[in-house]
């Protein structure tokens, strides 16, 4: 299974550009998709599950062009929208149902899949409430569930981890991991620690621009030996922020303790530290600005 | 205070830019200008039924064609305008901004006033688009001499008005749960007719002073206003004119002609517009009772609900901690491990993609339609079902009996027919349809459920009327049939709001079905519209509407 992405654009108006000239190549395995709020990453995943058609270039599912046969996608897609929503009348296992009969599963199939998954997402004791009852992180859940119903070998997830917590989000983004041997999973997120956590390739878009697409290690690996911390008074910081990425800042009693992306140390007593993805990403996104 | 009347203009402001905004406030002047346009072109107008002689109308004067375009505005405003109004708490609700507005210290009163000006501020644009076009439209088919201010001031005075309290009833169904979806909708529109018909209640032939005060009061669109105005001119052109009606219509064709040239107008028509102010804002406050700012349209019941222990819906934390107890743990995320979560879970795989076929689709589009109504919904259901069917085994039934029951088919399953079309945009599904193995035949699933929802109903009544009606009444079964779930799809799908439907489905409703208006009979209620085919012509039209509507999701779906 092979997603193939070339010159991909989206035009909303004259001189608006959602996103512009991507390509990419993608075959089994998670992918991450980070970027800035606007950058594209919602018109980019609704024009690769069919729902916004592209205005220049192609993409390809296993070599077929899916604006000739988008059916081709849509039989083997599963879909997170970012602003998923339901039928608030429906119990969650009649949404479930519901989403299997769409896509296209027998009644065996259906309940067999409907009853793992709930147990995935840890909603089995609630799959007789109605949706219009659900908290947001459960109606988050509910929405990965009804993502991965038809087995997907081509699973798009949107945010999937907004408005769960710390736990469920680890549950979460373990599960996709877990899932993705067979699969292509595009996983869009602000949460840099959930790519790093899960994803085999890294895509770093901004106003709508490929800026980056490269396996997590050698993203992480391209800012080894270029991370520093140090602690230093406020008025300092100020003059690191001028001049390098900062990466986080942590408030102490006897000033703050930075962490920065430099090519030597930013001042004499800053301590080299391993690198992370987040510290890629925000070199990258500096460096293209 | 001061703060507060800022808040409100903001309110309101913020209001009317979204709407003006929205193509469904444009749709709706456009359907004003057409209808002003009909009456003040001679199309279609005011006219007097005369007991003794032919009918009269008036020649397009500036001052008739201003008072026309006021009683013009005034029923579009009366029966259209509650449904362009009321969607102004509902689309807060909908994107979040009660909290907001909630933690900004703004009292309901206020925030309700706010909307109020909104729903003024849509009523002078109506009465400007309005009188705009009546006054061009004088100018091409009227009488004399063009007088802006004539022709402009009547429709301003009547219709402003009439906003204030259609929109405060709109905002007072908004906040009551019972009455925010389509029985509030329903019982609107009979509420609407009801003050139309009070018209109806004055005594044949009554000179103006004789017409009792009730119906003065009632004077929600003008009929009484423009007879009392018009009596004299009517006099002089036709002596003897003995009439106690004014009407809209057709039938000023082949018509005698009076002149209106204007004069004072009664001042128990200034007390009546200033009463129906009085009652709107009243209604305002009323409204700000049950209002519930994070349960909008939950109201009164909401409230009652939170108070008793109806709801014994368990917190997420309490469901995680039943259904996957934790042990203690550090949750950082580097502490929880890939193979702490989710190992004992086994998916069973998709061996056969696309088994599911079709049919799986209409079951669960049956099933969708038919969940979430009210109780005594699935009651009165079962009943006409049951009572129906009943009566045609038993061979009882008659021609009026089935008329009876047609006309109560022909509206009762307007709940479901309203959940078509509109919901997938509604409640953010399209993007898992879209992406679907049916994009398209979830939309065709729909309607055929709410075809077949249509034929369990109306079974029974079906059964009596072919067999007191003959063959014949299957012209009507198919355009009962077919004709409301097509309706319903198609403005459903492109408004994405079950509105439109419902406001010109009821009028349809009550002009064929409900009072025997045989043009507008789809359901064959009617012998005449029977024997004219009105039935399958609406029925044809159905299928074009289905035809278009999938044509419209092919494209959405980059299939066209």
């Amino acid at each position: 299974m092979r997603l193939e992405i070339e010159s991909l654009g989206k035009q909303y108006s004259e001189g608006l550009w959602g996103v512009r000239d991507i390509t990419l190549r993608l075959g089994a395995g998670v992918h991450g998709l980070v970027g800035p709020n606007g950058a594209g990453k919602s018109t980019l995943m609704r024009m690769l599950t069919t729902v916004t058609p592209p205005t220049e270039g192609a993409i390809y599912w296993d070599g077929t062009r899916v604006s000739e046969s988008p059916g081709v996608v849509r039989s083997v897609l599963g879909y997170l929208p970012q602003d998923f929503d339901t039928y608030p009348t429906l119990t969650l296992e009649e949404y479930l149902e519901y989403v299997a009969a769409l896509r296209g599963l027998d009644s065996e199939t259906a309940s067999a899949r409907v009853e793992a998954l709930l147990d995935l997402v840890n909603l089995t004791d609630v799959r007789d409430r109605r949706l219009d009852t659900f908290s947001g992180g459960m109606h988050q859940r509910a929405g990965i569930a009804q993502a991965l119903l038809n087995d997907p070998e081509l699973l798009v997830v949107d945010e999937p981890t907004v408005g769960l917590d710390p736990e469920e989000r680890v549950r979460m983004r373990n599960a996709l991991a877990d899932t993705a041997d067979d699969r292509v999973v595009i996983f869009s997120t602000h949460v840099v620690a959930d790519i790093e956590a899960t994803a085999d390739t890294v895509t770093i878009i901004e106003d709508g621009q490929l800026l980056t697409h490269a396996p997590t290690e050698s993203l992480i690996q391209s800012v080894d030996g270029d991370v520093y911390e140090c602690r230093v008074s406020r008025s300092t910081l100020e003059q690191l922020r001028q001049e390098f990425p900062i990466c986080n800042t942590v408030q102490r009693a006897d000033g703050v303790d930075v962490r920065l992306v430099a090519e030597g140390p930013p001042i004499t007593d800053a301590e080299q530290v391993t690198a992370s993805l987040e510290d890629a990403y925000l070199r990258t996104v500096t460096h293209a600005n | 205070m001061r703060t507060d009347v800022r808040r409100a203009y903001h309110i309101a402001r913020a209001d009317l830019l979204a709407r003006v905004r929205s193509r469904k406030l444009l749709i709706f002047f456009a359907v004003v200008i057409y209808i002003g346009y009909l009456i003040n072109s001679g199309s279609f107008g005011v006219f007097y039924t005369v007991s003794n002689g032919p009918n009269v109308n008036g020649a397009l004067t500036s001052h008739l064609v201003g008072l026309n375009a006021g009683m013009a505005g005034s029923a579009v405003m009366l029966l259209a305008g509650f449904y362009v109004l009321r969607g102004s708490l509902e689309r807060d609700d909908r994107y979040g901004h009660f909290p907001v507005l909630t933690s900004s210290q703004t009292s309901k009163p206020v925030y309700l006033l706010g909307k109020l000006l909104s729903n003024i501020a849509v009523g002078v644009l109506t009465a400007a688009v309005l009188a705009g076009a009546a006054v061009v439209n004088h100018s091409i088919y009227g009488v004399g001499a063009t007088d802006p201010i004539a022709i402009s001031w009547p429709v301003f005075v009547m219709v402003v008005p009439l906003t204030v309290f259609v929109g405060a009833v709109a905002m007072l169904f908004g906040t009551i749960n019972l009455l925010a979806g389509t029985f509030g909708r329903i019982a609107y529109f009979f509420g609407a007719i009801f003050l139309l018909s009070a018209q109806s209640a004055r005594p044949e032939t009554a000179v103006p002073a004789a017409i009792p005060t009730t119906v003065k009061a009632l004077d929600i669109v003008g009929l009484t206003l423009a007879y009392d105005l018009t009596f004299e001119s009517i006099h002089a052109a036709v002596p003897g004119f003995e009439s106690s009606f004014a009407n809209f219509g057709t039938g000023g064709s082949n018509a005698q002609t009076f002149r209106y040239e204007g004069g004072p107008w009664p001042a128990w028509f200034f007390a009546q517009r200033l009463g129906t102010v009085i009652v709107g804002l009243a209604v305002t406050l009323v409204a700000a009772l049950p209002f519930n700012w994070f349960q909008a349209t939950g109201g009164v019941v909401g409230k009652v609900r939170q108070r008793l222990p109806l709801d014994e819906t368990p917190s997420e934390t309490a469901t995680q901690t039943a259904s996957n107890p934790q042990t203690p743990t550090d949750t950082t995320d580097s502490a929880v491990s890939t193979s702490a979560v989710g190992d004992d879970v086994t998916i069973p795989p998709v061996t056969r993609r696309g088994a599911g076929g079709f049919r799986r689709v209409l079951t669960v589009e049956l099933r969708r339609l038919l969940r979430g109504q009210p109780r005594w919904w699935y009651l009165g259901a079962g009943l006409l079902a049951v009572v129906s069917t009943g009566i045609a085994l038993t061979g009882g039934g008659t021609e009026e009996a089935a008329r009876g029951l047609l006309s109560l088919v022909a509206v009762w399953p307007l709940f479901v027919w309203s959940q078509i079309g509109s919901q997938t945009a509604r409640h953010g599904i399209r993007p898992q349809v879209l992406t679907s193995d049916y994009p398209v035949g979830q939309l065709v699933a729909e309607w055929i459920a709410g075809c077949l929802i249509t034929i369990v109903v109306g079974a029974g009544t079906f059964a009596i009327a072919v067999a007191t009606g003959g063959p014949t009444a299957l012209i009507g079964v198919a355009g009962l049939v077919i004709f409301p779930p097509s309706l319903a799809l198609a403005a459903g799908l492109w408004t994405g709001s079950p509105r439109l439907f419902e406001a010109l489905y009821l009028g349809l409703w009550y002009v064929g079905p409900l009072n025997g208006g045989f043009v507008a009979d789809f359901a064959g209620v009617t012998a005449r519209g029977t024997s004219l085919g009105v039935p399958i012509v609406f029925a044809a039209v159905g299928v074009g509407l289905v035809v278009v509507a999938a044509q419209t999701r092919r494209v959405y779906t980059n299939l066209g």
